[in-house]
C-alpha cells in the first residue's frame, strides 16, 4: 500500500519541526519513514497507528544529531567555495574603497578568484552528476562563465591600464558570461522544484526562480545592448542602476530570510561585480577616479623604463 | 561495525537504499541487529563524503529515493573491510572458546 502525497508532506513537515532544514536529508529521511510506515500499512495496521508507532522509536535527539552531522559534511564540501567567494569579494570592496597604487591589481586577483569560485562550482556539478544528468550542462555552464568572466577580466585590465584596443570586447565576454551563469542557476532552480515534494519546498524554489529570473532578464538585456550600443548607450545607465538596485535588494532579502544558497550568492556576486566596474558609482568611491587609473599606468610605464 | 555491514551489503547487492539496508540486516541477523535512523545515515553519509560510497536519486512513488553503490575506491576497502571484519569475528570466536575448553 502506497502513501499519498498529503502523508508524504506531513512527513517533511514533522521532520522540519525535530530540525531537519536541509531539503536532501528531508527527501531521504522521509523516504525511509515512509517505506516503514507502508511496511505498517502491508501488515494491516492503521495509518495513523502506523504513524505514531514509526515516530515513536524515531527519537528526536538521533534525527537532530543526524541533521547536525549532514549539515558539518555540507560545510565541509563548500568550504572552499565559500571562502573563494569571500575572498573575492574582500579584494573586490578593498580595491576600490581604498586608494593605493596596486589597488588595479588586486581587484584583477578578485576577478581570478571569482572565476576560481565558478570552477570550483562546476566541479561540484559535474561530481554529481549521478544525481541528475542535466548536472552535467549546469557544470560546462558555469566553467565556461568562469573563463568568459575570467578572460573578459583581463581584456578590460588591459584597456583600463595600458590603454589596449580589445575592441569593447572585455564588455561582451563579460556580459557573456552574466547571461550564462544567470540561465544556469535559474534552470537549476526550476529543476529543483520540479523535483521537490510537498508544497512547502515548491514555494521556497518559486522565490528563487522569480530572483533567478530577474537577474537572467537583466543580462539578456544588458547583452542586448551590445549590438544596439549606439541606439541604447544614453540608457544604458538606467540597466546599470537597475542591476544593481537588484543585487543589493536580493541580498538584503537573502539575510533578512536567512537563506544560505551558495549558488545564489555567487551569482548575485559576479552581477554587482561586473555591474559596478562599468557603472559611474565607481568614481565615487576613492579608487575609482581617473587619477587613481593614471597613477598606475604611470607606475607601470617606471617600472617597464627602469628594466 | 555498522560500517563494515553497510560495505559488505553493498559488495554482495549493486545498489540499494537506507530503508532497504536495515531491513536485509533484519533479516539476515534474525531480529538481531535492528538498525535505527539515526545510526544508518550518519555512517552513509560520511562514507559518501569520503568517496567510497556514490549516490543517485530516483523518483519513486510520489517521493525522491537515494540510492547507494560503492565507488571503485570504495570496493576495494569494502573488499579489505570485509575481511578484516572476517578476522575479527574468528578472533573473538576464538576469544570465546578458546582450546582448552574446546579440549574439555
Amino acid at each position: 500500500m502506497k502513501l499519498k502525497p498529503s502523508t508524504i508532506d506531513r512527513i517533511k513537515k514533522a521532520l522540519e519541526q525535530q530540525g531537519i532544514r536541509n531539503r536532501y536529508l528531508q527527501s531521504e529521511m522521509g523516504d525511509h519513514i515512509a517505506c516503514d510506515m507502508e511496511h505498517m500499512l502491508d501488515q494491516g495496521i492503521g495509518e495513523e497507528e502506523a504513524w505514531d508507532q514509526v515516530f515513536a522509536k524515531t527519537r528526536g535527539e538521533e534525527i537532530k544529531a543526524t541533521a547536525g552531522q549532514y549539515q558539518g559534511i555540507l560545510n565541509a564540501r563548500y568550504y572552499r567555495i565559500k571562502l573563494f567567494l569571500w575572498v573575492t569579494f574582500g579584494l573586490f570592496a578593498v580595491s576600490w574603497l581604498f586608494s593605493f597604487r596596486t589597488g588595479q591589481f588586486m581587484s584583477a586577483v578578485s576577478f581570478m578568484a571569482m572565476g576560481t569560485t565558478l570552477i570550483l562550482l562546476s566541479l561540484d556539478f559535474f561530481r554529481s552528476h549521478r544525481h541528475h544528468r542535466s548536472n552535467i550542462w549546469l557544470g560546462a555552464g558555469t566553467l565556461l562563465s568562469a573563463l568568459l568572466v575570467m578572460s573578459g577580466f583581463i581584456l578590460f585590465f588591459l584597456v583600463v591600464n595600458y590603454r589596449v584596443n580589445t575592441h569593447g570586447h572585455s564588455v561582451d565576454l563579460m556580459i557573456f558570461s552574466y547571461v550564462i551563469l544567470s540561465l544556469v542557476v535559474f534552470l537549476y532552480f526550476i529543476r529543483q522544484r520540479r523535483l521537490s515534494q510537498g508544497s512547502g519546498g515548491r514555494n521556497r524554489y518559486s522565490w528563487f526562480i522569480a530572483f533567478s529570473g530577474l537577474q537572467l532578464l537583466l543580462a539578456i538585456l544588458s547583452f542586448l545592448s551590445l549590438p544596439f550600443y549606439t541606439w541604447a548607450v544614453d540608457y544604458i545607465w538606467i540597466l546599470i542602476w537597475v542591476i544593481l538596485a537588484v543585487d543589493l535588494i536580493s541580498l538584503l532579502l537573502l539575510i533578512f530570510k536567512r537563506i544560505r544558497n551558495i549558488l545564489f550568492f555567487v551569482l548575485l556576486t559576479l552581477s554587482f561585480m561586473i555591474t559596478f566596474i562599468h557603472s559611474p558609482l565607481r568614481r565615487l568611491l576613492p579608487a575609482g577616479g581617473p587619477t587613481q587609473q593614471t597613477e598606475v599606468l604611470n607606475y607601470s610605464s617606471r617600472e617597464i623604463s627602469a628594466r | 561495525m555498522i560500517r563494515p555491514i553497510i560495505l559488505h551489503l553493498l559488495l554482495q547487492k549493486e545498489r540499494m537504499y537506507g530503508y532497504e539496508i536495515t531491513q536485509v540486516v533484519r533479516e539476515q541477523t534474525g531480529g538481531k541487529i535492528a538498525l535505527t535512523l539515526g545510526a544508518l545515515y550518519p555512517v552513509l553519509h560520511k562514507l559518501e563524503s569520503e568517496g567510497i560510497l556514490e549516490t543517485s536519486s530516483q523518483a519513486v512513488d510520489n517521493r525522491l529515493r537515494k540510492y547507494y553503490t560503492l565507488s571503485r575506491r570504495g570496493r576495494k576497502a569494502a573488499f579489505e573491510q570485509t575481511v578484516e571484519m572476517y578476522e575479527f569475528l574468528d578472533a573473538l570466536q576464538a576469544f570465546c572458546n578458546p582450546p582448552e575448553n574446546r579440549n574439555a
